[in-house]
């Protein structure tokens, strides 16, 4: 794809390019007799910080659309632009289908600089298919609640922002500021980091059943969790669904080291001990978990161990008599995280509870005045 | 604070039951069989793969075959290496393999049963499956009652009423081959297990396609309101095989395009396309409105099945352009067999919704193409403003839902053609699942084996509807028999079918849609 700045379009070009593109892709295809079709289920802005990262989510947006056809529009802010015009450059994806059809996406980039937020939301605006839903994807490593002008721009055209939690370099001041700006905003919001941790959570649902292990759940004191550099905010939300779903409130909370954070929790049975600890060398992922529970005057003591192994997560259990079990984790590309996500606008309570145990971690943690690295 | 009862799982609450099954065994009987092989293994692997199967899970085959846990691993890697929509992983192969076991047992022997049960009993407790189970029987008719007895006495079966562990089975089609043997299948499935445990399949009822037939209706406020004699001409269902009987003439000698497809395959589609709303999407609320459209069914006499029912035979043709030969040259096919390979039917449902709306159904093997559809179409508009030459008439709208191949639906519209004239012409507006959702769409048996799995009974057929369905047959099959005639019509091998079925329609002022 060549975007060198003499193929850049006015923005009110948009249109009429993208319709001549279409009646080049039909008068083609008429040559052979096929048929094109043009599918959008949704409006998808895509938000990049710089030129790299707009080139990086072009890459990803083949695959988002085969997934999930929409009119996909990237919106990279590049800080030195040298005017305060915005850009624009327009193409279509199309993939032949079984019957030989052609089935097309549009794709729109435009480039702003770092005072045009306003004039590429006027773009915008002018561009959304109606009656369709809207989409922000923020694959801006910022976190969305804290990246002001820009995301206050763009955020109010949109029923969902899809956001990645991992890699913040601040979790706790993130956590809150996303959790906060929720609370006062219609749009759904939801973090690719809990699509990721939904093998953890069928495994640890499964394997600490009640029926499986009597007594466990309500009994659990110890929790420790090894993650990778970058995959704080990923464990921090696995927490703040455990805590959730047991009814645990944290107490209080500390940056030990550089690598450790620790919580102290609060159940109806007694304090559980949770510590996060980073692994340098790892990829950003929840490596280890070990979970402990101190049974009651009913059912024993134990333990289970989860290990990230490859593509699976294997649930090693204490009693030697039970063979261990796993489940696929596949490694996922977020543009297909994103569409699968896309299909599910509204909002999910049980993300909605987790987040709000990791705003309650949060500020217990800030209440040390610990600075948690990421 | 949550409380935590004894066996509530406060991890699973919020979450669909889908997504979080209860640990159990899947035996399966004839397990080194062909379904096994072809459908059940490969679907269960791609569940696996989907991370959708208990993590506590083993399968174990039994059957005769004289096989151990290590061939029927290999026999199970070959059916999905060559069967399963997704490629065989090697990672996901190892995991998935190591919950593979093979009993090897004679179904009517007792000893094999008490074998199978110790065989459990032993591997159970280390995958902390608390004994609830699924059998499937993948085996011929003739052996469900052996089977279900066998289970039964040999302490295989779990109560009824117990949460944990639960017992299930599937039993395939065909459940009898007629109203009396339904009956006595129905009685011996009963005798041993109670109708909340028994999962009858049909492997149609899986299909994306005919589940969005309850989505377009109840999920769009559309159609619904033209859904009725008011509004709707009449209704055609096409079920069409490209391939003659090939290898399963054995079977098709004894059943039958009537027996094969419309019992079970057609009358489940109709009953879902025709049925009245459900006042909510639970299985039994689901099943129940399809039982009360079955009863609703106009019978046929069996002095009437000449005016309403088409049966033919295809004769030599040609299919693709490469010679097909007639039935009665197919090998382990009868010479003089009346066994008919498509029929042709005209159905009326006697209710308020569908009085005097025709259904027409037909089906047949050595068709041109494989197809498979539901098309509604829907009554000329009440005064004609266009196209009033005769000539070009208007043509009606039909809404077509497409099963297989591409998945979808069609609706044709009339649109004013471009120019200065007032010309109406017919443009499809077509949606594809395939071309939309890109996604493979989960075959059939995945859906259905974890429904069962999580113990949802929505799209599995109950006894009643079972023989409703054969109610509605019998009187076919009882006037054809007295008939005793000895050659059917014919059809030529690649095409759509007899001059009868064209009659049979034509007859209406109707025409089948050309597809």
């Amino acid at each position: 794809m060549d975007r060198s700045p003499e193929n850049y379009i006015d923005p009110v070009e948009i249109e009429r390019e993208l319709a001549a593109i279409w009646a080049t892709i039909d008068g083609q295809q008429k040559d052979s007799g096929g048929i094109v079709t043009r599918a959008s289920m949704s409006n998808v802005l895509i938000f990049c910080d710089g030129e790299a990262q707009a080139e990086d989510a072009a890459e990803r947006i083949p695959r988002l659309v085969e997934h999930h056809p929409a009119r996909v529009l990237v919106l990279a802010l590049i800080p030195d632009q040298p005017t305060e015009d915005v850009q624009a450059w327009v193409t279509a994806h199309c993939r032949r289908t079984g019957d030989g059809a052609q089935l097309c996406a549009e794709h729109i980039e435009l480039r702003f600089g770092a005072h045009s937020a306003e004039r590429a939301a006027s773009v915008v605006r002018s561009l959304l298919i109606a009656d369709l839903p809207s989409a922000l994807w923020w694959l801006s490593p910022r976190p969305p609640a804290v990246a002001g002008a820009v995301f206050d721009a763009f955020a109010p055209m949109v029923n969902q922002i899809i956001y990645d939690s991992v890699g913040w370099s601040d979790p706790p001041r993130a956590v809150l500021a996303m959790t906060r700006w929720a609370k006062s905003h219609p749009a759904v919001i939801f973090n690719l980091a809990w699509r990721r941790l939904k093998p953890w959570r069928r495994i640890l649902a499964q394997s600490l059943a009640p029926t499986l292990v009597p007594g466990a759940l309500q009994t659990i004191d110890r929790i420790e969790v090894h993650h990778g550099p970058h995959a704080l905010p990923v464990a921090w939300l696995l927490l703040g669904w455990l805590a959730s779903r047991l009814g645990w409130r944290p107490r209080q909370g500390a940056a030990r080291t550089d690598d450790e954070l620790v919580w102290q929790f609060e159940s109806g049975t007694g304090a559980i001990e949770v510590k996060l600890h980073r692994v340098v060398d790892e990829p950003p992922l929840i490596d280890r978990m070990h979970i402990a529970w101190q049974g009651d005057g009913e059912h024993p003591a134990g333990s289970a161990d989860y290990h990230q192994e490859g593509h699976h997560i294997r649930h090693y259990p204490s009693d030697p008599g039970l063979l261990p079990s796993s489940i696929p984790a596949p490694e996922q590309p977020p543009e297909q995280m994103v569409a699968a996500q896309l299909a599910h606008r509204a909002g999910d309570t049980l993300f909605t509870e987790a987040i709000a145990i990791s705003e309650a971690m949060a500020k217990v943690m800030k209440a040390e005045g610990a600075a948690a690295g990421p | 604070m949550n409380d935590i009862h004894t066996d509530e799982n406060p991890l699973t609450a919020g979450y669909s039951q889908k997504l979080l099954p209860q640990a159990c065994t899947m035996v399966i009987f004839g397990g080194a069989g062909d379904l096994s092989r072809r459908k059940l293994i490969p679907a269960l692997y791609n569940l696996a793969l989907d991370g959708l199967l208990p993590t506590r899970f083993a399968v174990v085959g039994f059957a005769v075959d004289a096989l151990t846990d290590e061939s029927f691993r290999e026999f199970a890697r070959e059916g999905i290496e060559t069967f399963s929509r997704r490629k065989l992983s090697e990672e996901d192969w190892q995991d998935f393999a190591g919950r593979l076991f093979y009993q090897q047992g004679d179904f009517s022997d007792a000893a094999s049963y008490a074998a199978l049960k110790a065989r459990l009993e032993a591997l159970e407790p280390q995958f902390g499956i608390p004994g609830s189970r699924v059998y499937y029987l993948a085996i011929p008719p003739s052996f469900i009652d052996t089977c279900v007895f066998g289970l039964h006495e040999g302490g295989l079966v779990a109560p009824a009423d117990q949460r944990l562990p639960f017992t299930r089975l599937i039993i395939e089609k065909p459940i009898g081959r007629d109203l009396t043997s339904a009956r006595a299948v129905n009685r011996s499935l009963k005798a041993c297990f109670a109708e909340p445990q028994l999962y009858r399949i049909d492997h149609y009822l899986g299909k994306e396609t005919v589940q969005n037939i309850l989505a377009m209706r109840f999920g769009n406020s559309i159609f619904e309101p033209l859904w009725n004699s008011k509004y709707i001409d009449h209704v055609q269902i096409t079920v069409a095989e490209a391939e003659g009987v090939g290898t399963r003439a054995g079977y098709y000698e004894t059943a039958g395009a009537l027996r094969d497809m419309v019992q079970n395959h057609i009358l489940q589609l109709l009953s879902l396309v025709a049925m009245e709303p459900p006042w909510s999407m639970r299985a039994d609320v689901i099943r129940d409105r399809r039982l009360d459209l079955l009863q609703c069914l106009r019978p046929i006499r069996s002095r009437d099945v000449e005016r309403h029912v088409v049966r033919a035979q295809y004769a030599s043709g040609f299919y693709r352009g490469k010679n097909a030969p007639g039935y009665r040259r197919e090998e382990r096919v009868a010479a003089d067999s009346t066994t008919e390979t498509y029929v042709a039917l005209r159905v009326f449902i006697d209710n308020w919704r569908w009085a005097g709306v025709p259904i027409y159904i037909r089906t047949g093997k050595a068709m041109p193409k494989r197809v498979s559809e539901v098309a509604v179409q829907f009554k000329a508009v009440p005064h004609m403003l266009f196209n009033t030459d005769t000539e070009h008439p208007l043509e009606p709208n039909v809404l077509a839902l497409r099963i297989q191949p591409d998945e979808g639906l069609s609706l044709r519209i009339g649109s004013k053609l471009p120019g200065p004239k007032v010309k109406i012409y017919p443009v499809k507006m077509d949606f594809r699942y395939g071309s939309t959702f890109g996604d493979q769409s989960p075959e059939a048996y995945e859906r259905l084996l974890l429904d069962v799995i999580v113990g949802d009974a929505t799209l599995f057929m109950r006894d009643d509807a079972v023989e409703a369905s054969w109610q509605w047959i019998q009187p076919i099959l009882d006037g054809w028999e007295a008939s005793g005639e000895r050659w059917l019509p014919e059809y030529p091998a690649g095409t759509w079918g007899p001059i009868e079925a064209d009659r049979l329609i034509d007859a209406d002022g109707r025409a089948w849609r050309q597809l």
